[in-house]
């Protein structure tokens, strides 16, 4: 269970996952022409090369919280866990999508952002 | 063909939900509830909040587990002990009562075995004191057998009844996947102010979003009792005795004759050391002492939760006199019975941390709110064809009745729930009873709130149970301050998680039914005609 050994790595740990799981579901919603609507405007749609770009972003998302998951947890928990994740973040995302649609992308980036750092403090804790 | 396929698949899922969904909004709500078992029979016993039990080893706190049984229980041909540990710091002992001197020898004595047959004890493990008397409760095992037994009925009826509905369940999910034709396209998507647009989406999104937990709860529910669903397999193995069956299941003490002989047990204390050096340091958690006292006494210790998913934990069994190891603590399961013990180790997940926990009481909760979703669509879809038949506002019996049963099955549930714990701090902690006046407030909240809402159907009649229930809810944590127990102030600065994240849930739960009701004040009664031919 103790991937780090420092008690507040874990959960920074897990706090990233979750951030970057959000990341990867708000990544992922902006490459559907609905959500690139409601943040660009009607009529407006990603180019193709955008779309690649949002879903590789967002598949990578979801893959560094699995793979933190697994970091932190053993084998299966680590797989319940991130499922688990992934369904709490996407509603958090519907959620999101629905009352501030225009601040899509800047959520997708902030939480990345905050996945990165949080992912720093993990190994600079770990390195102390 | 697809259309066709769609079509009858849409046509199976109304029905295969909406005629269990009053039942299915129970058993989700208990079972979720149930993720919290401890923490809620924790917070139901105001006095034990602030005494955490000295720590002590698991070996002493069988000693003096062994000591007070001894007294307690005399004569009693089992025991069952579950060890501290990081959820629950005191001992929890039940046992088999010894029978009465009359009915001992007779072959025709009463079989009849309830629950309230069972002695118990909630013993501190540092100084032998009985904890649970301070106040009697049910706690959350009241909610966690509701989602299973149901109540006032015969156990096996209920578990038939959920079982059917369950099946059910998992025919409404397997079919609503094919039918929901947009399950991608709309993955994120919730509209709210559009009428039956709205409750779709709402529906779809807790859904889809939380599906690998629906599967998963709702077939490994069914796991959980398969033996008695389908039993066919065991009785052809095990034609007269199910009770060797779940011997060899679960390596119990079996089905041992007493040999008469009074003979003095073995220490309990030595043989948790031994069995948990066997496990490479692993902990014990349960211990069940067959015949104590008798020549042919057993002990049979189980390894503690917490090490994998599984149920199927390690066990060990002793000569309960001479101490001796009977069987292999290392032995490995079958292949099917370690399946079966994943499978029920995902269901309860009792091997969950803090996190993971709330995690499944969150996708708990979407199924809730995807259960009640569901049923409400029904009505919000039918009552379109009933102001066109009967003339605007009025409506049949039918839709009427599944009104009364919606609001009735949901706003009710969700009003008897806190006064449920109301009444565990506003009956007087001393009384006759208590577990079952408690859970007789449960009902009879529960049952006026089902009778208003089948005499009255209504949106007012929906903001005055959400609103109530609400208020119950969101006033828990004043509740637990002004009745004995740490209030937020107290558990959270002391850091006592489990009654602080109690009281936060519950606050949080009412603000989310107050705004409900507060949401059903706002809103015109029809603000839209609702879209046509939308599948559900």
């Amino acid at each position: 269970m103790t991937a780090f050994a420092h008690p507040l790595a874990n959960p920074a740990l897990v706090a990233a996952a979750l951030c970057a799981a959000l990341s990867g579901w708000m990544a992922l919603s902006l490459a559907m022409a609905r959500h690139w609507q409601n943040q660009h405007g009607r009529g407006t749609a990603p180019t193709p090369q955008q779309s690649r770009n949002l879903r590789a972003a967002g598949a990578a998302g979801l893959v560094v919280a699995n793979l933190l998951c697994l970091f932190v947890w053993d084998g299966a928990q680590g797989w319940i866990a991130w499922l688990g994740m992934l369904t709490a973040m996407a509603l958090a995302a519907a959620v999101a999508l629905c009352y501030a649609p225009r601040r899509a992308s800047v959520l997708a980036v902030a939480c990345a952002l905050l996945a990165g750092a949080l992912l720093f403090c993990a190994a600079a804790l770990h390195a102390l | 063909m697809m259309g066709g396929l769609r079509l009858s698949m849409a046509w199976l899922h109304t029905w295969s939900g909406l005629l269990v969904g009053w039942i299915l909004f129970l058993v989700f709500a208990g079972g979720t509830a149930s993720y919290f078992r401890d923490e809620i029979t924790l917070w139901m016993k105001p006095e034990l909040h602030r005494a955490a039990p000295a720590q002590v080893t698991q070996a002493a706190a069988a000693d003096r587990a062994q000591q007070v049984l001894a007294q307690r229980a005399p004569g009693s041909p089992r025991w069952y002990l579950a060890l501290p540990d990081e959820r629950n710091p005191a001992v929890k002992a039940d046992w088999i009562p010894a029978r009465p001197a009359a009915a001992r020898g007779e072959g025709a004595a009463p079989k009849k075995r309830t629950r309230r047959a069972f002695g118990s004890a909630t013993i501190d493990p540092a100084t032998g004191a009985d904890l649970g008397k301070v106040r009697d409760t049910r706690g959350g095992d009241f909610f966690f057998r509701l989602h299973f037994d149901l109540h006032y009925m015969s156990a096996l009826w209920g578990r038939w009844i959920v079982g059917f509905c369950s099946m059910s369940m998992l025919v409404a999910i397997l079919s609503g996947i094919v039918t929901h034709k947009r399950i991608f396209k709309d993955f994120f998507t919730f509209r709210p102010g559009k009428g039956q647009r709205s409750w779709l989406d709402a529906h779809n999104a807790t859904a889809v979003l939380a599906l690998p937990y629906h599967l998963m709860i709702t077939y490994t529910g069914l796991v959980t009792l398969m033996f008695m669903y389908l039993p066919s397999g065991v009785n052809s193995v095990y034609p007269e005795r199910s009770a060797a069956f779940y011997q060899d299941l679960n390596g119990g003490p079996g089905d041992v004759k007493p040999a008469g002989v009074a003979a003095p047990l073995a220490a309990l204390g030595p043989l948790v050391e031994r069995a948990s050096s066997a496990w490479h340091g692993a902990a014990v958690g349960r211990i069940v002492v067959n015949l104590p006292g008798d020549a042919n006494a057993t002990v049979t210790l189980t390894q503690q939760e917490g090490h994998g998913l599984t149920h199927d934990l390690p066990s060990v069994t002793f000569n309960g006199v001479t101490g001796a190891m009977l069987t292999d603590p290392g032995k490995q399961s079958g292949a099917a019975v370690q399946t079966r013990g994943v499978m029920y180790g995902l269901h309860v997940g009792r091997f969950a941390d803090p996190l993971v926990r709330a995690l499944f009481f969150l996708s708990g909760l979407a199924g809730c709110a995807m259960v009640a979703t569901g049923v409400l669509m029904w009505a919000v879809k039918e009552r379109p064809k009933h102001n066109k038949k009967h003339g605007m506002g009025r409506i049949g019996f039918g839709l009427r009745l599944v009104d009364g049963l919606n609001l009735g099955s949901i706003a009710g549930l969700l009003l008897a729930m806190p006064v449920f714990f109301w009444a565990n701090r506003l009956l007087p902690a001393a009384m006759a009873q208590r577990p079952e006046a408690e859970i007789a407030w449960f009902f009879m909240a529960w049952a006026v709130a089902f009778v208003a809402a089948l005499a009255w159907p209504s949106r007012p009649m929906w903001r005055l149970q959400l609103g109530l229930g609400g208020a119950l809810f969101a006033l828990v944590p004043v509740l637990n301050a002004a009745t004995g127990g740490a209030g937020l102030a107290t558990s959270l600065a002391e850091g006592i998680w489990a009654i602080a994240g109690f009281d936060l849930v519950c606050l949080g739960l009412g603000l989310m039914l107050l705004y409900a009701a507060a949401r059903l004040r706002m809103a015109p009664l029809v603000k839209k005609l609702p879209l046509a031919g939308s599948a559900a």
